[in-house]
């Protein structure tokens, strides 16, 4: 298998180089193929794909050799984003955690034996789930109560966690929990990396609207983990919780859209083969003609705020921005390919990320963005009060 | 060119010599305010940026266009400043030598008059057109049919060959409206199509700038009032139906501003395309600015509605923004027919897109 550093060598642009690597590793007409298989089928599928995928570096293609990664720029890791979204290759949602917030997490927090320990298995496709919100914990995630008691050399963790993605299959876990029950709420809690085989620890998978079930909860019951699973300071961890998420810089919003503004420009290119009436609608023609610009803002918007070189505007205060303007965008070419659909998006067909061929499915997924990682809401009382500087 | 030092500079510029205090009064009189900013802006070298270097200009494209249009609308400036903007790459670019030796200098120097048709994008039917700017303007561009009439083309006229200008009352107390007379035997330039399209996508990306600028400001005084207004014991910006709504502006904002910073990296390899872009940022903008200009009146209660308090007039500079190049919902079903056949060609947006890097 090629490898990310050999069109290099021949001379050829790093673009290039991804670009014929994609053309010869990603597998095709995959989403055919996909229509019909079960959750577990897709979610086989997936691993697969990521396994090729690591083994070609780009798993998490910052990630320092001697931690087994690429070593590869953050401009470099755009490309790849950019041409896997051209080519359309099979989605890697499912690997979020291991990809941004776990690597990222450790790279920050983690001691030499943390890094050693859990890197190299990130760099070939550890799966990773997050194990922070709860039943009565979801926008105030700091009110969080599962509680981790010293027990010795080991910290007995009890507790439940909920909207665990992929978790029925993780092998770690990012987890937070109290480990101080008297200090104040943002004060007494701790981060831990969570062996997911340990005894004590029962998944069981929620469904969703999407009539998927990505999500469990978890269930912890006296599992006994070691001390040397903590990452950041005891009692520290609501910052390195902050900086996880602050990490991950618009990564996540930039692939999104990325691939949305292919998926959208195929689904344009499909309706033109079928001669779909709405092409020659003007009310419709004039609502795409929207729906496209406002994606090319935000790809606009996003590059200009994960390109490191660029210093010509101030760029503080735009992550909770492009959180909400990605989602609800995302949310409108769902509603406008629905009405375009007709009747036919009402008949079940499952999907895949939001691609425009499962209208329904799209849009239903559409919110599970706009709601995780902190609530659109949540994130207009952020823009209100600390960009704008709104009285609380 | 670093484009935050040249905001910068416009903005301190403009702040001092664009007040306001002195936008209000110039709309209560005919004043100079006008005419000092375009003198101004020419001695400052602002007219002479946005022409190529070959041409005699500074060269630094739509992109220095769109900052200075966009200040322009956050001061409320008179629209000489814009059209000058406009005007002057296109008399270096397309105008006949002769006319061009006769006003390319005066235009770069900020003393020329012109006005430009309001409907650029589609040719009004018939002699009479509504200008964007004052009625002793000594050219007018215009938007006329191709002589075969499948296409369109830039026109250009002296005033002395046979155009009639009259002032026309503009509910936009900030900028002044004619109504042009194109006489029957009246002598004009046609500058062609390309003349055309580059009009219309520069006029449509500083129309886009202009009200965003004009977003911007209004957005900020809003939350300014709503930080000090009090009622029920409480700051109005305390509450969070409020907050949400000002937090929505400011974050589409940033949106906007993106679509025009995109529409407005030159792109000489596809004209339409280019256009489209230029054209759907402008409906974008305006559409977006005029909403949260209405926002804005609304957030600030009675006082909003009233003369005194500037919200009318950034209501009525958006809402003016909206109606200039073409109407906007027309343009969108345009650009929508264009970027529907062009950006499913393969790579048609790759070198863009890597452009944008």
């Amino acid at each position: 298998m090629l490898s990310v550093s050999d069109p290099r060598e021949e001379g050829l642009s790093f673009r290039e180089g991804v670009r014929r690597w994609v053309a010869s590793n990603a597998p095709r007409d995959w989403r055919e193929q996909l229509v019909d298989a079960s959750e577990e089928e897709v979610e086989e599928f997936l691993i697969g794909w990521m396994s090729t995928v690591s083994a070609g570096g780009f798993a998490v293609p910052t990630l320092p050799p001697d931690f087994g990664g690429a070593g590869l720029s953050f401009d470099e890791q755009i490309v790849i984003i950019e041409e896997m979204a051209r080519a359309d290759t099979p989605p890697l949602d499912m690997f979020m955690v291991t990809r941004t917030h776990a690597p990222l997490t450790i790279l920050e927090w983690g001691t030499p034996e943390q890094k050693q320990k859990y890197l190299p298995g990130i760099a070939s496709g550890d799966l990773w789930c997050q194990g922070f919100s709860e039943p009565n914990a979801g926008s105030d995630l700091a009110a969080i109560r599962t509680s981790a008691r010293r027990e010795g050399d080991l910290l007995l963790v009890n507790g439940q966690k909920i909207w665990s993605s992929f978790s029925r299959r993780a092998r770690y876990c990012l987890l937070l929990a109290r480990t101080n029950p008297d200090a104040p709420k943002r004060e007494g809690i701790s981060y831990f990396l969570l062996d997911m085989s340990l005894p004590g620890i029962d998944v069981r998978p929620t469904r969703q609207a999407t009539c998927n079930s990505d999500f469990s909860e978890i269930f912890l019951n006296d599992v006994a983990v070691p001390l040397d699973a903590v990452i950041g300071p005891v009692d520290g961890g609501w910052v390195v919780a902050q900086s996880t998420l602050a990490a991950e810089r618009g990564v996540l919003a930039f692939e999104r859209v990325e691939r949305l503004w292919h998926h959208f420009i195929r689904f344009i290119r499909r309706a033109k083969a079928e001669r779909e009436w709405w092409l020659s609608d003007q009310q419709k023609l004039a609502e795409a003609a929207s729906l496209l610009g406002s994606l090319q803002a935000e790809r606009t918007l996003i590059r200009r705020f994960v390109s490191s070189e660029d210093a010509s505007t101030d760029l503080t205060g735009l992550p909770p921005v492009i959180k909400i303007t990605s989602t609800e965008i995302a949310q409108s070419v769902a509603d406008f390919v629905i009405r375009v659909s007709g009747i036919r998006s009402q008949l079940y067909r499952n999907g895949f990320e939001q691609d425009c061929t499962s209208p329904m499915f799209d849009y239903i997924f559409t919110f599970g963005n706009t709601i995780s990682a902190g609530t659109n809401e949540v994130m207009r009382n952020i823009i209100a009060e600390r960009v704008l500087g709104m009285p609380r | 060119m670093d484009m935050k030092l040249l905001r910068e500079h416009v903005s301190d510029v403009l702040r001092r010599e664009c007040s306001l205090d002195r936008v209000q009064k110039n709309s209560e009189s005919t004043g100079d305010l006008d005419l000092n900013l375009r003198k101004m802006a020419g001695d400052l070298g602002w007219i002479s940026m946005c022409v190529p270097e070959e041409l005699g200009g500074l060269g630094f494209g739509s992109r220095a266009a769109c900052v200075m249009g966009e200040e322009a609308g956050r001061a409320l400036a008179p629209e000489s400043l814009t059209i000058l903007l406009l005007a002057a790459p296109l008399l270096a670019r397309h105008a006949p030598p002769l006319v061009r030796d006769r006003y390319l200098d005066r235009a770069l120097a900020g003393e020329l008059r012109v006005a430009v048709d309001t409907s650029i994008e589609t040719p009004t039917v018939g002699l009479e057109r509504v200008v964007l700017g004052a009625a002793d303007a000594e050219l007018v561009l215009f938007a006329l049919p191709s002589p075969g009439g499948e296409s369109v083309e830039l026109g250009l006229i002296e005033s002395a060959e046979g155009v009639s200008l009259r002032p026309a009352e503009a509910w936009d107390p900030t900028r002044r409206l004619s109504v042009a007379t194109i006489e029957e035997a009246a002598i004009f330039h046609r500058l062609g199509e390309e003349a055309h399209r580059a009009a219309v996508r520069l006029m449509a990306l500083l129309t886009a700038a202009d009200s965003l600028g004009a977003w911007d400001a209004i957005c900020r005084r809003t939350v300014d009032y709503l930080g000090v207004r009090e009622q029920f014991g409480r700051k109005l910006g305390s509450f969070q139906a409020l907050k949400h709504r000002l937090a929505s502006l400011h974050a589409d904002h940033h949106l906007k501003s993106a679509l025009i910073e995109f529409a407005s990296i030159e792109d000489a390899a596809d004209p339409v395309l280019a256009q489209s872009w230029a054209l759907l940022a402008k409906t974008e903008a305006t559409n977006a600015a005029a909403f949260a200009s209405e926002e804005c009146l609304q957030l600030h209660g009675a006082i909003g509605f009233t003369w005194e308090h500037e919200c009318h007039l950034f209501l009525k500079r958006t809402r003016l923004n909206q109606a200039l190049v073409g109407d906007n919902d027309t343009l969108r079903a345009i650009c929508g027919r264009h970027l529907t056949s062009i950006l499913v060609e393969p790579a048609a947006h790759q070198d863009v897109l890597d452009a944008v890097r």
